[in-house]
Formats: C-alpha cells, sequence, structure tokens
C-alpha cells in the first residue's frame, strides 16, 4: 500500500504550523511515538545499563539491548554487528580509528575515497593516514558529480587497504553501486566502509547481503533522536578488531599482571561502547525504526522517488535554476540541490524561510564536491521524506518563482 | 535607551562556510527588544538590500534607509522594532 504522506504528517506536531520542512539530509523531524516512549522510558525506566542487580537498571539493560536487536533487524545484522555512538560522523571516525589501531592501516597503504564524500568520510580517513603513513586517494567525479566508478579497477591496487564510500550523496543524491564496489574492493582484498548517512533512512539496506563489512548512520536522520548514531561492523570483524577506545563497559576483567595490566576485552558490540553509553536515545531509535518499519522501507523509497521525480522535472523546466547532480531521477534518493542563477543559496534559504519553506543552504560538509561542480559558494538543498506530500514540492516550485521574480539577477 | 546592534554585511566580514549572513540577520531581528537600534549597513553582493528590507517588513520592523548606493550595491538601514 502506497504511503500516505497526508496521515504521517499528522504524527509530527511540528509541521502543525503548514511549515514545509526539506530540510532532512540534515535532520528530520520527531514524530509523536518517538517522543514519548523516549520520555515515559526517562520518567519510568531509566537506568545505567549493564551495571547494577537492581530491578530497574535490569529494566533499562533489557530495553538498551532490545534496541541493538531492533536496529540490527533493520539493516540485516545481528545485535552483536550494532555499536551505538553520537552520529555518523563519530562512526566513520571510530571506524577509521579502529582499522588504523588494529594495523590494517599502515604505513604505505591505500585508502580509496571519492571527491564526492561528505567531509564525515573525508577528514576522519585524511587524518588518520597521516597517523598511520598511508595514503588517501580520491576517486574523482564527472560533471553531474557522481563518481567515477568506471575507473575503479584503475583506483584500486594491491596496497588499498581500505575503501570507504557515501551510500547516498547528501548534496546530489546519487546511489552509490554499492554491491559492485564492494566485489572489487574484496577482489583487491580492501575492507568496504559505508558511508549510510543518507541510505538507511531512505531505502530497505541489507549490509551483508550488499558486501559491506562496516556502515555508518544517524538516529536522528530517521526520526530518531539526536545524540545516537551506528557503527555497524561486520561480525567476524567485530569479533576480532580490539576497539580504539576503553574505558567502563568495554572490558570483561582488568587485572594487574606480572607483565603489566592485562585487558580481557567484552565481546562486541560491548567492547567498542566506551562509558556510559546513549540509553534513552537508543529507545528512541528503536522506536524510530519501529515506526518506518510499519510503513516500509520499500513504500519510503517509492514515495521519495515519485517526489523527486516530480521536483527535478519541475526545477529543470525553469531556465533560472541550475541543479546539481545526476538529471536523470533513477540515479537519485531524495535529495535535490540547486542554484537560483544570480542568487546566492544564502539568500534563497533566508527567501524561502520567508515563505515558510525550511531547506539547507551552503556547501553542505562536502567543499570539495561543490568546487567540482563550480558552485564555490554552495547551493540550495532540498531533501525529502516521509511526510513531505506533492502539495510541499508546489510550495517549493512556486516560491521559487516569486523569489526568482523579485530577488534573482546577475551575481 | 535600548541597545545598537551592529550588522556588516561586507565582503571582508564573510568567510566561514558556517557563518551565514542570513542566520546573522534572523538572528538579530530575533535578538532586538523594544527600543534597541538596528544599525545594517553592507553591499549587495554579500547580502541584498531588497531582501534586507522584506525581511524586515516581515519580521515587524520599522526602518530608515540611511544611505543607498543603487550602482555600487551598497547600503546603511536603521531599523527598530514596531511598536518600541
Amino acid at each position: 500500500m502506497p504511503l500516505d504522506c497526508y496521515r504521517i504528517r499528522r504524527d509530527f506536531p511540528s509541521l502543525s504550523n503548514g511549515l514545509v520542512f526539506l530540510d532532512n539530509a540534515a535532520s528530520t523531524l520527531k514524530p509523536r511515538s518517538v517522543m514519548e516512549a523516549m520520555q515515559s522510558f526517562g520518567l519510568n525506566s531509566y537506568a545505567n545499563v549493564h551495571r547494577g542487580v537492581y530491578r530497574l537498571s535490569m529494566e533499562a539493560s533489557k530495553a538498551y539491548e532490545d534496541a541493538h536487536e531492533v536496529v540490527a533487524k533493520f539493516v540485516g545484522g545481528t545485535w552483536e554487528e550494532v555499536v551505538f555512538t553520537r552520529n555518523s560522523t563519530e562512526s566513520l571516525q571510530m571506524a577509521a580509528l579502529t582499522l588504523y589501531a588494529n594495523g590494517v592501516i599502515t604505513r604505505g597503504s591505500e585508502i580509496l575515497i571519492t571527491m564526492a564524500e561528505h567531509h564525515a568520510n573525508m577528514i576522519p580517513w585524511i587524518r588518520v593516514a597521516k597517523m598511520a603513513g598511508a595514503i588517501v586517494k580520491m576517486l574523482p567525479v564527472d560533471g553531474e558529480g557522481v563518481p567515477r566508478w568506471d575507473l575503479l579497477d584503475e583506483y584500486l591496487t594491491p596496497k588499498t587497504s581500505v575503501v570507504a564510500i557515501g551510500h547516498i550523496s547528501n548534496v546530489t543524491g546519487s546511489k552509490a553501486p554499492v554491491e559492485e564496489v564492494a566485489k572489487k574492493a574484496r577482489g583487491a582484498e580492501a575492507l568496504l566502509v559505508l558511508d549510510s548517512a543518507q541510505g538507511v533512512p531512505h531505502t530497505p539496506v541489507n549490509f551483508k547481503a550488499m558486501g559491506v563489512d562496516m556502515a555508518a548512520f544517524s538516529g536522528h536522520k530517521m526520526l530518531g533522536p539526536t545524540g545516537i548514531g551506528v557503527l555497524w561492523i561486520r561480525r567476524d570483524l567485530a569479533e576480532e578488531l580490539e576497539p580504539p577506545l576503553g574505558g567502563g563497559g568495554t572490558v570483561d576483567r582488568v587485572r594487574l599482571g606480572s607483565g603489566g595490566v592485562e585487558i580481557r576485552w567484552s565481546r562486541s558490540p560491548w567492547k567498542f561502547e566506551a562509558g556510559t553509553p546513549p540509553i534513552i536515545e537508543a529507545v528512541g531509535l528503536a522506536e524510530a525504526i519501529r515506526y518506518l518499519g510499519a510503513i516500509g522501507m520499500e513504500n519510503v523509497e517509492r514515495h521519495e522517488e515519485k517526489l523527486t521525480r516530480i521536483l527535478l522535472k519541475r526545477l529543470a523546466e525553469k531556465d533560472y535554476i541550475e541543479i546539481l547532480g545526476p538529471r536523470s531521477p533513477d540515479r537519485r534518493q531524495g535529495i535535490v540541490s540547486f542554484n537560483i542563477k544570480g542568487m546566492k543559496p544564502d539568500w534563497a534559504g533566508l527567501a524561502l524561510d520567508r515563505k515558510g519553506i525550511a531547506v539547507r543552504t551552503g556547501l553542505h560538509c562536502a567543499h570539495i564536491l561543490h568546487d567540482a561542480l563550480g558552485h564555490s559558494e554552495g547551493s540550495v538543498r532540498a531533501s525529502l521524506y516521509i511526510y513531505n506530500c506533492i502539495d510541499d514540492v508546489e510550495k517549493l516550485l512556486e516560491a521559487l518563482d516569486e523569489i526568482h521574480e523579485k530577488h534573482g539577477r546577475p551575481r | 535607551m535600548g541597545r545598537e546592534l551592529r550588522l556588516d554585511f561586507t565582503y571582508e566580514a564573510w568567510s566561514g562556510c558556517r557563518d551565514k549572513p542570513s542566520v546573522r540577520l534572523v538572528s538579530a531581528l530575533m535578538d532586538a527588544g523594544p527600543g534597541d537600534r538596528l544599525v545594517i549597513e553592507g553591499e549587495d553582493t554579500v547580502m541584498p538590500f531588497t531582501l534586507i528590507l522584506d525581511t524586515l517588513e516581515d519580521e515587524g520592523f520599522e526602518y530608515d534607509v540611511e544611505e543607498r548606493d543603487d550602482l555600487v550595491g551598497i547600503y546603511r538601514i536603521v531599523a527598530y522594532k514596531k511598536g518600541s
């Protein structure tokens, strides 16, 4: 059954004043059920987890562990593979640091990323490469800002230890051929790390089936709260690797031995979750996933594809609009970035806000991609989700005409 | 007697990608209280004059355009919250 965006809207109080919210790639709004679940848990069932033997702590631990299970099922894995972090950015830092700390990234080894990456999937690799004496190579992009996947064979070498790519671009919405990249990475004996911050919230995923070794995504971009993200690590890898961070919750036993302090790490995911974890947030994320699960991710994907197709087509008809990214809607998912000729993206964002339309403006943490596309001052990004309906698209298009008429002129 | 808030929309004043003129403008308008005087000086290439006037009107501000050069694209506007 197709998704009923008008009915869904009723679950989001933020939309009750007629706001057209098109900044979902930055963060989504929260449905009532997520906030209620967090409030109820926080008020009635909260205690620290995995520490107390009293009933409240055990109930909290159960809810926290259940949240791992809910997330695991959502991405086609097991709970041991789900590490809770603060957000995708932290997940990717942790992936990079883990692979460095475990000797996967070493002096002279190569890390392959693309020019289209969000900084979250670029800067951690560059920093770790500096620490290790490794080399970061960047797959170039074509004229539409899509990574040159056809050059993958040339860029993969026997020295490549890690391939780290974005699942869906946060600027162009272009979808990476993950399975194909995974196959080639495996052929080169490299690990594939997937930045799925814009993937998991919008499309059905099964990381194991896709051939991914590690993947990152955020709770707040999929109806959940801020302060919780996920690093998914393939189970055998998760068991084998030592964590980059240590502390409370990560160990089974620490003792003084003859050679100094001896550490016996806990099993995954606990060894990767140092300190008191995001407990209330985990409950919120699990509730968000239940909400999305009830809609069905295939329906979410189809709904976004339909709206993207219309938005892209109608924007392309306007001679004052410059679209970033693939012209074909088949190569995109839910995100359309553009510029109004003669207007800086920042101005367009302000003018749209005056009309009750929330978009993101700027470089979207993807400076190199914007430079490559010749839009060094950034772009206006409209990103869609389950509560956006065709009337939101119509309002945006109408507003753009009015803004161009009034403020647009050659820069 | 209110405060005097100043907004500088000149090219030199903007560099970082997180520091957006529109955010600075809207934040200043939200921050301004009764009796405050908002002095906005700048260049069209950083923040267009017409967009500032539209925004001031939307947010319920009165204003005086003290300086405007259409050719060079510079302006100086003094704004007050209506009713103050």
